[in-house]
């Protein structure tokens, strides 16, 4: 075992039920004791998935609608448990799966970063310190005091952006949101991106496109229908993966 | 990137703290060295975790409490006057009804109503609002480490809020009946009534809200209950009213002693009485330790079910 691995997934699964389109009720579990419901149907999202990351580096994820990026991501961020294997991480975890998580239209810019940053993991303390850093990133500072109401929605992407860059984790998880705000917005966040790299956070980037991959990533992690398909230098797995996934010319 | 910092969802902050491991199987979370023992954290170590991190957590907490509560009043035009007028109107009605038409002979019947049924307001309005809490904040668990028992607890002390201030209407009567009332030094002793009431709360909320993930008839049930319950507790009656068998099994609940136990408070100026307050510690407990075990038993599982 390398002392720098930071992210360690050991024969990873997860299974959901697709249990009925509605939500479901008592009367079902007592219908599932018969052994006639018995047979619910059970899919696995992800199986037998192993793989590790060390300190400092970004591992893309790379698969089609579908093949398990998602669910990985969620166990890897703790939000949701394996139903097989292990997930293991160490240090600070800071999930960006969606931004502005828990705004509220009602609160000012100002408390709305203390309830974003808190879902992400700051203390209401840690966020005050690093409050004005925020504010300034997302270029908010003269509404802040007001309610999110009457923000756009680009100055609420750029808020939800700019405290989640300001969290300062070990391990970052991202989930294809990076493309947030106008084009000067998006270069300022992929220099921000870039600096916590150089500062040795731990990357998970999950991507549709095998360019974003490779132009961020180390190594990539391509899923097909929730096993690995292949893993190992970005640029190589984001080539391999655009070939398979072109559709052939005729 | 020396500050102590979150773990899971629902679990605990302190986790890496120390910068340690943490892994998650289908038997729960363990934290620890880089290899895992195969051992999840045990129940007390869990829960005392968990007490260390609402603390942390406390001023996040406050402002989404704070939040649910705006939330609450922000698209009504008399706003937060609703939360004066529903007791208000509750009160005369059923002092009418009771003085007037059943000439019901317990003195000060206004007053005596209204020091319960402030409890039994928050208790009803907030277990109907966390039993939906994880459902209601379904992204959130989904999608954030944030620890999921605190939604529930937010809902509680949202309807916190509201709690207090109609204490404020409860001492505002004193100027139509002062008769009604003995103000003493034992007031202070409305801050552990309400403490054992908030105690109480929590653990019923653990367990409402965490089985509402998986079963959504659980709101429905609540629902009912909370409407025997009203008739199960002394808001319209005191339990020394009901013949001896009965009077013992009433006692048993709960909300029983906290509510007797302020009026001795407010009206006669005396200290709660202590022996009719122990089942209330000790039902308080038990439901919370139960509330607890199927919060943790549900937790594994909550964010594939919201």
């Amino acid at each position: 075992m390398h002392r720098d691995v930071v992210i360690r997934a050991a024969g990873v699964g997860k299974r959901y039920q697709r249990v009925h389109e509605k939500p479901m009720l008592l009367r079902d579990m007592a219908l599932l004791l018969s052994s006639r419901m018995r047979s619910v149907d059970e899919f696995w999202a992800l199986r037998d998935v192993s793989f590790e990351v060390r300190k400092g580096e970004a591992m893309g994820v790379l698969g089609p609608n579908g093949s398990g990026k998602s669910t990985l991501l969620t166990l890897l961020a703790g939000t949701a448990y394996p139903s097989e294997g292990t997930a293991s991480t160490r240090g600070r975890v800071s999930p960006l799966l969606e931004l502005g998580a828990g705004f509220s239209q009602d609160m000012t810019g100002e408390e709305n970063i203390i309830i974003n940053a808190g879902l992400l993991g700051l203390t209401a303390e840690e966020a005050r310190q690093r409050m004005r850093a925020m504010v300034e990133f997302a270029e908010l500072g003269h509404v802040i005091d007001t309610p999110i109401r009457q923000y756009s929605s680009g100055m609420k992407a750029r808020l939800g952006f700019s405290i989640a860059m300001h969290v300062t984790p070990d391990i970052l998880i991202v989930d294809e949101v990076l493309a947030v705000g106008d084009l000067r917005f998006q270069e300022k966040c992929s220099r921000e991106f870039d600096r916590m790299r150089g500062e040795g956070v731990t990357i998970v980037l999950v991507s549709q496109s095998p360019d974003v991959i490779a132009m961020r990533c180390d190594r990539a992690l391509w899923l097909k229908d929730g096993r690995v398909q292949n893993i190992g230098d970005a640029k190589e797995i984001a080539a391999e993966y655009e070939r398979a996934m072109r559709p052939p010319m005729d | 990137m020396t500050i102590p910092a979150p773990a899971g969802p629902g679990t605990m902050r302190q986790a890496d703290a120390f910068a340690g491991w943490v892994h998650r199987s289908s038997r729960g979370l363990e934290i620890g060295t880089e290899t895992p023992s195969g051992k999840p954290q045990s129940a007390p170590v869990a829960l005392f975790w968990a007490l260390g991190t609402t603390w942390q957590l406390r001023k996040t907490l406050w402002i989404l409490v704070l939040k649910e509560f705006k939330s609450r009043y922000r698209a009504q035009a008399l706003g937060l006057a609703w939360s004066f007028a529903y007791p208000l109107i509750m009160m005369g009605t059923v002092s009418l009804a009771f003085t007037y038409i059943l000439h019901i002979r317990i003195k000060n019947f206004t007053v005596f109503y209204l020091i319960a049924a402030v409890f039994w307001q928050w208790f009803s309005n907030a277990t109907l609002a966390a039993t939906g809490s994880f459902v209601d904040n379904a992204s959130l668990v989904k999608k954030t480490v944030f620890p999921r028992y605190l939604f529930p607890i937010a809902a509680v002390r949202a309807n916190g809020i509201n709690f207090a201030l109609e204490w404020a209407l409860v001492f505002a009567f004193y100027f139509v009946f002062p008769q009604a009332y003995r103000f003493n030094v034992t007031l202070i002793a409305l801050v552990p009534l309400s403490a054992l009431q908030l105690f109480l709360l929590v653990g019923v909320c653990l367990c409402t809200s965490a089985l509402n993930v998986r079963y959504r008839d659980v709101y429905y049930i609540v629902t009912s209950v909370l409407t025997f319950g009203f008739w199960l507790s002394p808001i319209l009656y005191a339990t020394e009213m009901a013949p001896p068998l009965l009077r013992y099994l009433l006692r048993l609940n709960p909300l029983a002693g906290v509510m007797e136990g302020a009026r001795d408070v407010v009206m006669r100026g005396q200290w709660p009485n202590v022996a009719s307050l122990l089942p209330a510690v000790a039902v308080a407990s038990v439901v919370f330790l139960i509330g607890c075990a199927i919060f943790r038993r549900q937790n594994l599982e909550l964010s594939d079910h919201v």
